[in-house]
C-alpha cells in the first residue's frame, strides 16, 4: 500500500568517518526530498491517475483524460472547501 | 529513563506555554513581541494534541486500529480510497483552510490582541479541534455519512431537509461576505484589479493545458500558472503608473460588485476543467506559499505588536463591527477557533479516505490546530500595525469620515494618534491611491503581511509588490471559495428544487443549471449589493451574520456528537463536546438576540430599520436616496428573518436532542447506534504510514 519508491545509492568503502558522515547526510537528504516530492504529487492529485491504475476496480480502464475529468466532476459536486 | 526524559520535555513545554500565555495576558507596560504569541500557540497546541486528543482518542472515542474503515471495506478507486495519513492531513488541511482564519482575527483585532488570541488558542484546543475530531470519527463509523444525515439518524427526523436549508443559507451569507471583502479591497485599485483579472485567462490557459495537452499533470500546470501570476503582480506596477491603463482598471465598488456576480455565475456554470479547477490549483499553491512565507517572515522579523492588549472598543462601540467582547469576539473569529463548516468537511470526503481510525486524531485534531495557527499568524500581522493605521483602514467612511484629515482627527480623538500625511504616505508606499474605507480585513492584513515580508526581503522598495502579492493571494483564494461555493450551492438548489419540480433536479439540463445559478448568484449578489451601498461598511453586518450562522452549525455538530457519545455509553465523558456546545449556544443565541433586538441602530437590525424609517418620515433623506434607504430597511428586516430562522431551527434541534438525552440517561430509550458493524481490518496495525 505504500507507494513510495525509494532509491538508495550503493556506496561502498567510505574512506573515513567524515566521508561516512557526509555520505549519510546526502543519502538522508535525498530520501527526504524524494519523500517530499512523493507527498506533493499525492496531495496535489498529480499522482491520482497512477494510484487509480494500481487499484482500479472497473473493467474498462479510464484514460488519463477521462479519469481527470471524472475526478474533477466528483470533487466539485460536493462541499470541498471551507470558509 | 526514556519516560523520565519525555516527562521532563513535556513539563518544560507546558511551563513555557503557560509562561507565554501569562505574558500575553498580563504584560501591559511594554509592547509585546509577536514571538510570545507564536510560543504560546505552539506549546498549547503541542500539549493539547499530546494529552487531550490522546485522552479523547483512547478513553472517549476508543479508536480501534483493528477495525476496517470504509476506505478499506468499500474501496472503489474513486471516492473510497485508502490514503496515507500525511497525504490525507494535507488534503484535509487544504479543504478546511479558507479565508476565515485570515479575516476573522484581523477584524477581531479591534478589541486588541488579547481576546482574539486567547480564543484562537483555547477555543481551538478545547472546541474546534474536538469538533473536527469527533465528527470525523463518527462519520468514519457510519461509512462517511454527512453531518445532516447523522443529525437525522441520531437526533431526530426533523434534521434532513432543515439541515440542507441551513447549510444553503450559511453558504449564501458566506459567499456574500467574501465577495464584499474582495470588492472593498479592490475598489479604485488598478494594480490589484489588473492582477486579479489576469488570473482568469491564466486559469483558462492552465485549464486547457490540463484538459488537452497534459491531462492530470497538476504540478506542471500549476508551475506555469504560478509563474504567470507572479509576473502579473509585478506587471501591475506598470499598469498602476500608466495614466490610461490605471484608468481602465479602476472600478468603483458597485461596478466591481456586478463584475464579481457575473464572474461567479460564469465560473460556476462553465465546465469545471476550464476555469474553476485550475483556479483552485493556482490558489492552493499560492495559499500554501503565502502561509509558509508568513510563518518564516514572522520568525525572522519577530515584529513587535503595536496594537494594545485591549482597546477601548471592548465596550461595544467599535467602528469595525458593533458589539461587545462577549459575544462578538467569539462570533467574529469562527474558523481558527470553532467552525461548523469544518464539520461538513470532516464528514465529507475525508472519512472515506482514511486508512485507520487511529489516524483520525492526527487528521481531525491536528489539521484544525494548524488552521488555528494560521489564525494566530493573521492576528500577529494585523496587530503589527499601529492602532491609528489599523482603524484608518478598517473603519467605514460613514464613521470616521471620507478624507484622511477627517479620519485622522476622529481616530486620534479615540486615543489612537494618527497623522493624515502618514496614512496617505503609507497608501502611496503600498501602491494604492488610498487605504481609507478599505473595510473587510483583507487590505489591513495585506499591509501587515507586506511589512513583515519587506522586513525579510527587499525593504521598503518592495513594499508595494509585497502588498499586492498579499492582496492577490487573498483575493484569488476568496474567488475560489466563491466560484466553487456557488457551484455547490447550485447543486443543492437543484436537489431541493428537484423535489418540487422534477426537471430542475436533472444535473445536465442547461435551463435548470442556468436557473439555479441565477437564483444562487442573485441571492448572494443581493447581500453583496446591499453591503457595498451600506455607509457603515457592509462587513459590520454581514460578517457577524456569517459568524453566527457558522457557529450555529458548530452547535449542531456538537449536539450530534454529544448524542452519539451518550448512545455509546460515555455519559461520564460527554463534557468534551457538551461544554463547548453550551458555550457556543450561549454565544450564538446572545449574539442573535442582540443583532435582532438591540436598541442601538448600529447593532440591532430592527433598530436600524426603525431609525432609517424615521429619517425618511422626518424628511432627512434627499429624494434621490429614498429608494436606496428603503432597500436598506428591507435588507435589515431580511437579516432579522435569516438570523431568527437559523436560531429557531437550531433551538428546535437542541430541544429535540434534550428529549433524546434525557431518555438515554434515564434508561427509557433503546440505545440503537447507527454504526456499521465491526469488520476486522486485513491490514497490519500501523500501515498507511
Amino acid at each position: 500500500m505504500i507507494e513510495r519508491q525509494l532509491s538508495h545509492s550503493e556506496s561502498i568503502q567510505p574512506k573515513n568517518s567524515l566521508a561516512n558522515f557526509l555520505d549519510a547526510c546526502s543519502r538522508a537528504l535525498s530520501r527526504a526530498f524524494s519523500t517530499a516530492w512523493w507527498w506533493l504529487r499525492q496531495v496535489t492529485g498529480d499522482a491520482a491517475y497512477d494510484n487509480y491504475l494500481r487499484h482500479h476496480f472497473h473493467s474498462p480502464t479510464l484514460t488519463r483524460t477521462q479519469f481527470y475529468r471524472d475526478s474533477l466532476r466528483r470533487k466539485y459536486s460536493t462541499i470541498n472547501r471551507c470558509c | 529513563m526514556k519516560t523520565a526524559l519525555k516527562v521532563l520535555i513535556w513539563v518544560c513545554v507546558s511551563v513555557l506555554g503557560a509562561a507565554a500565555l501569562g505574558t500575553i495576558a498580563f504584560e501591559r507596560n511594554e509592547p509585546l513581541n509577536a514571538v510570545w504569541l507564536v510560543v504560546a500557540a505552539v506549546c498549547t497546541y503541542a500539549v493539547a494534541y499530546r494529552f487531550y486528543s490522546a485522552f479523547i482518542a483512547a478513553k472517549v472515542l476508543a479508536l480501534d486500529g483493528s477495525r476496517a474503515t470504509p476506505a478499506e471495506r468499500l474501496e472503489d478507486g474513486k471516492d473510497f480510497v485508502p490514503t496515507n495519513r500525511w497525504v490525507l492531513l494535507g488534503h484535509h488541511f487544504a479543504a478546511i483552510a479558507g479565508p476565515g482564519p485570515l479575516v476573522g482575527p484581523t477584524l477581531a483585532a479591534q478589541f486588541g490582541y488579547l481576546p482574539g488570541t486567547l480564543w484562537l488558542i483555547l477555543g481551538a484546543a478545547l472546541g474546534g479541534c474536538v469538533q473536527d475530531f469527533t465528527t470525523l470519527f463518527f462519520s468514519i463509523r457510519r461509512n462517511g455519512k454527512s453531518l445532516g444525515q447523522m443529525a437525522r439518524e441520531e437526533v431526530g427526523k426533523r434534521g434532513g431537509m432543515l439541515a440542507l436549508i441551513a447549510v444553503l443559507a450559511i453558504m449564501i451569507i458566506l459567499l456574500a461576505a467574501v465577495a464584499l471583502i474582495v470588492v472593498k479591497a479592490l475598489k479604485d485599485s488598478p494594480w490589484g484589479t489588473f492582477t486579479l483579472a489576469m488570473t482568469i485567462p491564466i486559469a483558462i490557459l492552465m485549464g486547457i493545458y490540463l484538459r488537452f495537452l497534459r491531462p492530470g499533470r497538476v504540478l506542471e500546470a500549476s508551475f506555469i500558472g504560478v509563474s504567470l501570476v507572479v509576473f502579473a503582480v509585478i506587471a501591475g506596477q506598470w499598469v498602476n503608473t500608466s495614466p490610461s491603463w490605471s484608468q481602465a482598471f479602476s472600478f468603483s465598488g458597485p461596478t466591481l460588485a456586478i463584475a464579481i456576480i457575473v464572474y461567479g455565475f460564469a465560473a460556476s456554470a462553465l465546465p469545471v476543467w476550464l476555469l474553476l479547477a485550475p483556479r483552485d490549483y493556482l490558489s492552493a499553491f499560492i495559499k500554501i506559499g503565502a502561509i509558509l512565507a508568513l510563518a518564516a517572515g514572522i520568525i525572522f522579523v519577530r515584529p513587535v505588536l503595536q496594537m494594545p492588549a485591549l482597546t477601548r472598543f471592548v465596550d461595544g462601540t467599535g467602528p469595525v463591527f458593533a458589539g461587545k467582547i462577549f459575544p462578538f469576539c467569539f462570533i467574529t473569529i469562527a474558523c481558527g477557533a470553532v467552525s461548523g463548516f469544518h464539520a461538513l468537511i470532516s464528514s465529507g470526503t475525508t472519512p472515506k479516505m482514511i486508512t485507520s481510525e487511529l489516524h483520525a486524531r492526527q487528521v481531525g485534531y491536528g489539521a484544525m490546530a494548524m488552521e488555528s495557527f494560521v489564525g494566530v499568524m493573521a492576528m500577529i500581522a494585523a496587530c503589527a500595525l499601529t492602532p491609528g493605521v489599523y482603524f484608518a483602514i478598517n473603519s467605514p467612511a460613514g464613521i470616521v469620515g471620507k478624507t484622511a484629515e477627517a479620519a485622522a482627527s476622529t481616530i486620534s480623538s479615540w486615543g489612537y494618534p494618527l497623522d493624515p500625511s502618514a496614512i496617505t504616505a503609507l497608501a502611496h508606499r503600498v501602491g494604492e491611491r488610498t487605504l481609507l474605507d478599505r473595510t473587510g480585513g483583507a487590505p489591513s492584513l495585506a499591509v501587515g503581511m507586506a511589512q513583515i515580508f519587506s522586513g525579510t526581503i527587499g525593504g521598503d522598495r518592495l513594499l508595494s509588490i509585497w502588498y499586492h502579492f498579499a492582496i492577490m493571494f487573498e483575493a484569488l483564494f476568496i474567488l475560489t471559495v466563491l466560484d466553487a461555493g456557488t457551484r455547490v450551492a447550485r447543486f443543492m438548489v437543484q436537489e431541493l428544487g428537484g423535489r418540487v419540480w422534477k426537471p430542475l433536479g436533472r444535473q445536465g439540463w442547461l435551463p435548470g443549471i442556468l436557473l439555479s445559478s441565477t437564483l444562487i448568484c442573485g441571492a448572494w449578489g443581493y447581500f453583496l449589493w446591499q453591503g457595498v451601498q451600506d455607509p457603515l461598511g457592509g462587513i459590520n453586518s454581514i460578517w457577524p451574520l456569517f459568524g453566527i450562522s457558522n457557529q450555529l452549525l458548530a452547535s449542531v455538530a456538537l449536539v450530534v456528537g454529544t448524542t452519539i457519545l451518550l448512545k455509546m455509553g460515555k455519559l461520564r465523558w460527554i463534557w468534551i463536546t457538551a461544554v463547548p456546545m453550551v458555550w457556543l449556544v450561549a454565544v450564538t443565541m446572545t449574539a442573535s438576540y442582540q443583532k435582532i433586538f438591540d436598541p442601538n441602530p448600529r447593532m440591532g437590525f430592527l433598530a436600524q430599520a426603525r431609525a432609517l424609517s424615521m429619517q425618511i418620515v422626518a424628511g432627512k433623506i434627499p429624494a434621490d436616496h429614498i429608494a436606496q434607504t428603503q432597500r436598506l430597511i428591507l435588507n435589515n428586516r431580511l437579516d432579522v428573518a435569516v438570523t431568527a430562522v437559523l436560531a429557531a431551527m437550531v433551538l428546535a434541534l437542541i430541544v429535540e436532542a434534550l428529549f433524546v438525552w434525557s431518555s438515554l440517561i434515564f434508561g427509557k430509550k433503546d440505545v440503537t447506534t447507527h454504526e456499521t458493524p465491526y469488520v476486522a481490518t486485513r491490514w497490519a496495525a500501523g500501515t498507511g504510514d
